[in-house]
């Protein structure tokens, strides 16, 4: 049995895979994070009760970020906390948080290997080119002022099985959206930058803003640099152009409806646009797009669309249905010039199979 | 004196934060009678001002202390008196940000200055400088009629979906938050010469224009004749990377950068308006010919050189997706026009939106305007020299003879 | 991050509720032991550190994750005085505005605790014996263990009742004694001495004209002069004269000094009596003896200093914005009756003081303790608010909802 958990500011989801004939099953449950804050013994009680009936053979952890120390998957030990609470300053609001969870987990499940995976691993291999800001040197090198970049567990799933040499762009459709540039397995391109203001929008927060919205915003209307990064990363997106609170798949779903909500996605879409753009300049080409993430199963008709403006390429959509092969499917006919895929694997479950893999490299005593 | 009432002289002004260029030009032949530039205007420090004045064949230079643009003005029409015959029938003024206000060229009156006042903080060092010059033009010279031309007025015709930034949507209309666009003057004028090298109709065509300045550079895209995005944001700092500016930038490196290293609002854009883009990245200089040079032997130059071209390939390749295909893409402006080095490097393996560049006639450039697309490149690449002060006569000119019909 | 503060103040007003009421039931009287009730709650929210010193201050201590300055919290315990201390203390009525400020303060230490919000410096959370118009306790706290153990103090928050604003400053408030001893005269007759007891009305009508007319500052109001009490001694054994003494309780401005009123007062006196040379006039501050449950005995002046703090000052403009910005229609304000630990904070060390907190100073005993234990959660969070904005690490870009 193995344990995918995310941990969240309200909750601990978990995620309990179990090996059974030849594939396997998947099961959710919750931590609450008061009870978690409360009570020091709740962890030690919750991981008891689900041992019971199944050994844990290891416990995952998808994390948010990494740092420059942190580029691949990690076995979680007394090292480990001291290199990661390092990073408190980069990332106050969760760092301190997941290093408290982590902690516990460790306190609770004496034996078993606690395995941490990062989110931004994947883009510590960004060319320096695409990393930094066109900033004073100062603020980018020693200040750590660079892309961060995200999902990369995705970006790494979605590009790993392609042809060496294949061009390719890897867009991910979550809470929120990013693109990224993919070549023999290193990254290019990343959409979000060093926060997740930067890139493309999502329900609440506003994608790409010219900075000097920002100057405007304190020095001619007295506006305070936290009350406009509280617009700009909970008051905007698609929630500040429509005025819904909703997330993408409901939105989806009134398109053609309410012309704020189609004018939300113009923006939305031009804002992929570019990346997307971005992606292939940095390639200087484009083979093939790979869709993936937990919004992109309800969001066939966002994927049709992009496909649609990018036809002058050379891009066929194939006729529905799509061919599905296990969790991947082909959205693109067979004489489309660049192939588009579309991977409907969740999150975990790719966490689970790199914990797999993981346990099962040599290096790994038990 | 003796002159065809169908041709007029017009005096295009274009200020700087401390500069004033001038250009007298004969409309509609459009011939330049004089040109010339003052220099370290309202600067204390850094020695007297300068004019360096072009008539004919002759060179005239006056060095003289000038507190502002105003009196720098009146010494130049000075010079131009001492020139036999020479008349102007109106004064042009290009104006950066007129904000919502302004939307065409302007006659100026009353009430358009009014309106001019209050575009004064949305650019904080252009507006001023161009709104106090027109305000004394108005005074001193009631008699010569005065013509206001925006920088921005050619991106009106961008769509909702571009000009939008998905803000909150009362702060970003009770603040007027929205793509404006800048540089419009001269990608109206590329457009224009490219339809007309290429003898194609505009209205056909579709267009994306490199602005690629030493100061501040833009990329167009333009659908018949109407330009439908801009790189360029709110404010002139989005973008692409300038000698001194961000361009796109991450809103949060602001606040971080305002926390961490306890900068005022005013410092911090400072960093981001004057330290940064190709000076921020190579120290050394602003000047992206500086790190072309010594790109070869320099690590830091070679980056620079590398992100500045890559911000430029994304928003070409982004133009070409939304134009689906370019048939043609322009150079203009002085890195434009002089750099074939910058012009390869942005076409380099861009074979997929249509973009092949000839390498022989791109390195063998020298001037006007000229073809330097392969002749199996699917999209037309132009080098058009820049010239803004002709564009902004043409479009006084046309508001003249609108005028004139009127009246 | 006010989401998550917000989130976290769920998280724990069940235990607020329980703690709450268990405060309303100690009477402060018994200070040991409601100190003992305050110690131990801290230590169960897992403060870094709690202490009492010799004069009863009670701390707890958030350790910061840097170093660059610490803020204080300080909330205020009203104990009887010495000679009070017989007498049964009142409880219920208008006790719990105080104790208001003691839970929203050790409560907000605790919602950074449990937020797991790293902070740029140490939060110390100090709840503080004072009498009335004696601050031996602060006094006490920023002499010893202030001093030694905390480097650099970024700023205090004094948990008072401010109704959610930001109040910037009070007026000062002083006792001074005004004593005049003279040889009475026995009789009618009797033309060797003067007529003790007549001639203190004289005097109580002039000190009573100068109330009248008293100096206005624009923020605090006007001064105010109030005789508390007189008390005559009559014939004193050792000098053969007579001595009594006139009480007065002054609330000043900043715009007055201290000495020129003594001054003024002692001259008054002299006036009155400048027909009888025999007559001596002195004025002084009140002085107060205080010996703490611990056994401490400080001699205390009866003084606290009037403050009003700049409202552009950072500090001020910082915490009114945490507030605003989040839901709280808070603006800057002074309070008009009470005096706080400012007058030795602000006043005194020029440390940038702002106090917040729920209730207002003119519902002080008016038996509305319901309705202030509801505000708690309010206040708490605010406070909270207050904290996070100018110590803690800042989390840009990144909001709750992606993690």
């Amino acid at each position: 049995m193995v344990l995918v958990v995310d941990c969240g500011l309200e909750n601990i989801k978990i995620r309990i895979f179990r090996k059974g004939s030849g594939y396997f099953s998947a099961v959710s449950s919750e931590m609450n994070m008061h009870e978690c804050l409360r009570d020091k013994g709740f962890m030690a009680k919750r991981i008891k009760e689900l041992e019971e009936n199944e050994r844990i053979d290891a416990v995952s952890f998808r994390i948010l970020f990494g740092g420059d120390y942190f580029s691949g998957a990690e076995l979680i030990d007394d090292g480990f906390f001291r290199r990661f609470r390092k990073l408190t300053g980069f990332f106050p609001l969760y760092v301190p948080h997941v290093s408290e969870i982590l902690k516990r987990f460790a306190d609770s499940c004496e034996g078993i290997p606690l395995i941490a995976f990062f989110e931004t691993a994947f883009f510590n291999q960004l060319p320096d080119e695409r990393k930094y800001y066109a900033l004073p040197f100062e603020y980018c090198r020693n200040a750590g002022i660079r892309r961060w970049g995200f999902h990369g567990i995705f970006h790494k799933a979605n590009t790993e099985n392609l042809p060496a040499g294949e061009k390719a762009v890897s867009i991910v459709i979550d809470k929120q959206t990013t693109v990224c540039a993919v070549s023999g397995g290193r990254p290019f391109s990343i959409s979000l930058g060093y926060t997740p203001l930067e890139g493309i929008m999502s329900s609440r927060s506003c994608g790409d803003v010219d900075p000097g919205i920002v100057f405007y915003l304190m020095n001619v209307h007295g506006f305070s640099m936290h009350r406009i990064d509280e617009i700009l990363k909970s008051e905007s997106g698609f929630l500040g152009v429509t005025g819904c609170n909703m997330e993408l798949p409901e939105l989806l779903k009134l398109r053609g409806r309410d012309s704020k909500i189609d004018l939300a996605f113009g923006i939305y879409l031009a804002q992929l646009m570019k990346y997307t753009g971005e992606a292939a300049a940095a390639l200087g080409g484009l083979d093939s797009i790979v869709f993936a993430g937990s919004y992109v199963a309800d969001a066939g008709s966002l994927v049709r669309e992009i496909m649609k403006r990018l036809s002058f390429l050379g891009i066929h959509t194939a006729t529905l249905p799509w061919k599905e092969n296990g969790k991947l499917v082909k959205a693109a006919s067979e004489e489309s010039k660049v192939k588009v895929y579309i991977n409907l694997k969740e999150l975990a479950e790719i966490v689970y199979c790199y914990t797999c893999d993981f346990l099962a490299a040599p290096c790994i005593s038990r | 004196m003796k002159s065809d009432r169908k041709e007029k002289n017009i005096l295009v002004l274009n200020c700087g934060s401390s500069s004033l260029k001038y250009k007298l030009i004969r409309m509609p032949g459009e011939k330049t009678l004089i040109r010339g530039e003052a220099q370290r205007l309202g600067i204390k420090t850094e020695g007297v001002s300068v004019i360096t004045h072009f008539s004919g064949g002759n060179v005239k230079k006056v060095e003289n202390p000038l507190s502002g643009h105003g009196e720098a003005l009146c010494e130049v029409l000075g010079l131009i008196e001492q020139e036999d015959g020479m008349k102007f029938d109106a004064f042009a003024h290009r104006y950066v940000h007129p904000g919502d206000y302004f939307t065409r060229t302007v006659k100026i009156d009353e009430s358009a200055l009014d309106d001019l006042k209050k575009t004064l903080p949305l650019a904080a060092i252009h507006n001023p400088v161009s709104y106090n010059l027109i305000d004394f033009c108005h005074r001193r010279y009631s008699s010569v009629p005065q013509f206001a031309v925006f920088d921005t007025a050619f991106h009106k015709t961008i769509p909702p979906e571009y000009y939008t930034y998905a803000l909150p949507r009362k702060i970003a209309g009770k603040y007027g938050l929205r793509k404006v666009g800048f540089h419009g003057i001269s990608h109206r004028y590329s457009m224009e010469e490219a339809c007309r090298f290429l003898r194609k109709n505009k209205s056909s065509q579709k267009i994306i224009v490199c602005h690629l300045g030493t100061g501040g550079s833009s990329v167009c895209a333009i659908k018949e004749g109407k330009s439908i995005n801009n790189s360029m944001g709110f404010t002139p700092l989005e973008g692409l990377i300038m000698n001194t500016r961000c361009g796109d930038m991450d809103a949060g490196t602001v606040f971080y950068l305002m926390s961490r290293e306890n900068f005022s609002p005013e410092e911090a854009e400072n960093i981001l308006n004057k330290k940064s883009g190709i000076l921020g990245l190579f120290s050394r200089s602003s000047d992206l010919r500086d790190v072309i040079r010594l790109m070869g032997t320099d690590n830091k130059a070679k980056t620079a050189f590398d992100m500045y071209v890559n911000r430029v390939r994304t928003y070409v390749v982004f133009y070409s997706m939304i134009l689906r295909k370019a048939d043609i893409l322009v150079f203009t402006d002085s890195l434009g026009v002089e750099e074939p080095e910058v012009r390869r490097a942005i076409c380099e393996k861009m074979e997929f939106t249509g973009i092949v560049l000839d390498k022989k006639k791109n390195s063998a450039y020298s001037r006007g305007i000229e073809d330097i697309s392969s002749p199996d490149s699917e999209t037309r690449i132009l080098v058009i020299p820049s010239d803004e002060e002709i564009m902004i006569a043409r479009e006084v000119h046309k508001e003249m003879k609108k005028n004139g019909s009127g009246s | 991050m006010h989401r998550l503060l917000k989130s976290r103040i769920r998280g724990l007003n069940g235990e607020l509720d329980v703690f709450s009421k268990k405060v309303c039931d100690c009477s402060p009287a018994d200070a040991e032991r409601f100190s003992r009730l305050l110690s131990e709650e801290m230590e169960r929210l897992d403060f870094d550190r709690v202490t009492c010193d010799a004069a009863g201050n009670l701390i707890g201590t958030v350790k910061g994750y840097q170093d660059k300055g610490a803020l204080i919290v300080i909330s205020h315990l009203d104990i009887p005085s010495w000679e009070d201390r017989k007498k049964e203390f009142p409880s219920g009525e208008g006790m719990l505005k105080f104790k208001a400020g003691i839970i929203s303060g050790i409560y907000a230490g605790a919602l950074m605790k449990r937020s797991l919000l790293p902070l740029s410096g140490d939060l110390v959370v100090c709840c503080v014996p004072r009498l009335e118009c004696c601050d031996f306790g602060i006094r006490y706290l920023f002499d010893n263990y202030l001093k030694s153990e905390v480097k650099k103090i970024k700023g205090v928050v004094l948990a008072e009742p401010t109704d959610f604003n930001v109040f910037l400053g009070h007026k000062g408030r002083m006792e001074y004694e005004i004593t005049v001893r003279g040889k009475s005269c026995g009789s009618f007759f009797d033309s060797r001495g003067v007529n003790m007891l007549g001639t203190m009305f004289p005097l109580i009508s002039e000190l009573e004209k100068v109330s009248r007319q008293m100096p206005r500052n624009s923020y605090l109001g006007h001064s105010n002069l109030r005789i508390k009490d007189v008390r005559y001694s009559g014939y004193r054994q050792e000098d053969g004269l007579d001595e009594f003494r006139i009480i007065v309780d002054r609330e000043f401005i900043p715009e007055e000094n201290q000495n020129d009123i003594l001054d003024r007062a002692k001259s008054i006196a002299a006036d009155v009596y400048r027909k009888e040379p025999e007559v001596t006039v002195s004025t002084a501050l009140s002085m107060e003896k205080v010996k703490t449950y611990k056994g401490l005995e400080i001699v205390s002046e009866k003084d606290f200093k009037p403050w009003t703090m700049d409202s552009y000052r950072p500090f001020a403009l910082d915490s009114l914005g945490s507030l605003t910005e989040n839901g709280f229609k808070s603006s800057f304000g002074y309070w008009k009756k009470i005096t706080t630990e400012g007058s030795y904070t602000y006043a005194k060390l020029g440390i940038p003081t702002v106090g917040f907190g729920a209730g207002s100073e003119d519902d002080m005993g008016s038996g509305s303790e319901q309705l202030v234990i509801s505000k708690l959660p309010d206040a708490v969070y605010g406070l909270g608010l207050i904290i996070h904005r100018n110590i803690g690490l800042p989390s840009f870009g990144w909001s709750s909802d992606e993690i």
